[in-house]
């Protein structure tokens, strides 16, 4: 699943290979924060929403609701 | 004329009088066309190297004596590069030892196995240097895009055309010369694309010491696309090399997309030999990877 393409900008010659162990390890956590950072960003919007949306119910307008 | 040991008794003929004067007003050409290892007898003569592709003139220690010059030229359309074989070549800071088309230097010997080269028009023009295009390669099958053989290069400039993985949420990555170790630093600004505005969408990134150098990246949605560039300076010389980027990934039906404009610098002082393109996960399944580079 992990490949590297290696291409040798004098020669043109193309080699593979596949990652290591350590560099899959490697892969996988930088990957899991990146998907920790976004699901705390999307929760963070998510809580955002629901608040905007019971300020409405409310009967705030989109205007107060701004100002705050 | 070749340099020789004149002793008591020896004669100077004519011929060589007039061949020290000739040398003297017009010093003798020897042209290659092929890469070329200096030998003594090129002591004060004019190496002038013609090749369409790349060469390369080998300096070693042994064949001259402190003061001796070697004059080099290059009216090839191939770069060619002063290279130190066993004597050491040394050349001011803001000086390259790489001669394009048309481009000269003087090779100054200050003993036997040590040359100062130089290059008579490094700056003189107060343009900007040309670049050329290193490589062109598809971001396809692979989570790393590698581009090696890369040299003498001091101005890079990587760009991602539209730069796709098979997953989502994906970030795009620069690593150096495979360098995994926590040298890259970037600081400047992050705007994420979420499913409603927030303030907090705008942000700033601050990373020191990271493992890369981060780009962009990847909505949510796998069809979201990337570009971006990157400018890497100082490539060709000792010490730190300095990036500046920019770039985004598309919403392509999802969010959570990522644009980084950051400047930063790769803490490592070894000359740059490779540029990979990196996927955080999956393979790349579209987009075109360039290399452009100034020597």
């Amino acid at each position: 699943m992990y490949k590297e393409k290696i291409i040798n900008a004098q020669t043109g010659e193309e080699t593979w290979r596949d990652y290591t162990k350590e560099e899959i390890v490697e892969a996988q956590a930088i990957q899991k924060k990146i998907d920790e950072q976004l699901k705390a960003i999307l929760e963070k919007q998510k809580l955002r929403e629901s608040a905007l949306n019971k300020l409405i119910a409310l009967g705030l307008t989109e205007e107060e609701i701004a100002s705050l | 004329m070749a340099k020789q040991t004149f002793t008591t008794g020896s004669v100077l003929t004519a011929a060589q009088m007039n061949s020290l004067q000739a040398n003297d007003y017009n010093w003798t050409v020897d042209s290659k066309a092929a890469s070329y290892v200096l030998q003594a007898s090129d002591a004060g003569k004019r190496i002038e190297m013609n090749a369409a592709g790349a060469t390369t003139i080998t300096v070693n220690t042994g064949l001259f004596t402190a003061g001796d010059m070697v004059y080099l030229s290059n009216i090839g359309a191939g770069t060619c590069t002063v290279t130190a074989g066993t004597a050491t070549v040394n050349k001011s800071t803001n000086a390259s030892l790489a001669l394009g088309q048309y481009q000269s230097g003087m090779l100054y010997f200050v003993s036997t196995s040590s040359a100062i080269f130089f290059p008579y028009d490094v700056g003189s023009s107060g343009t900007t240097k040309n670049f050329t295009l290193i490589n062109s390669a598809a971001l396809t099958g692979a989570t790393t895009i590698t581009i090696s053989g890369i040299s003498n290069q001091d101005n890079l400039l990587v760009t991602f055309e539209n730069a796709s993985s098979v997953n989502g949420t994906v970030a795009l990555y620069l690593r150096i010369n495979a360098d995994s170790g926590a040298n890259y630093n970037y600081h400047g600004m992050s705007l994420t694309g979420g499913s409603t505005y927030a303030a907090g969408n705008q942000a700033n990134i601050s990373t020191s010491n990271d493992t890369s150098y981060t780009v962009g990246q990847l909505s949510s949605n796998a069809a979201s696309l990337f570009s971006g560039y990157a400018m890497i300076l100082g490539g060709a010389t000792s010490g730190v090399k300095t990036i500046l980027s920019a770039g985004s990934g598309s919403a392509g039906g999802g969010n959570g997309q990522i644009g980084y404009t950051t400047g930063g610098w790769w803490n490592n002082s070894a000359t740059i030999t490779s540029i990979s393109a990196i996927s955080s996960s999956g393979n790349f399944d579209n987009g075109t990877l360039r290399i452009y580079g100034s020597a």
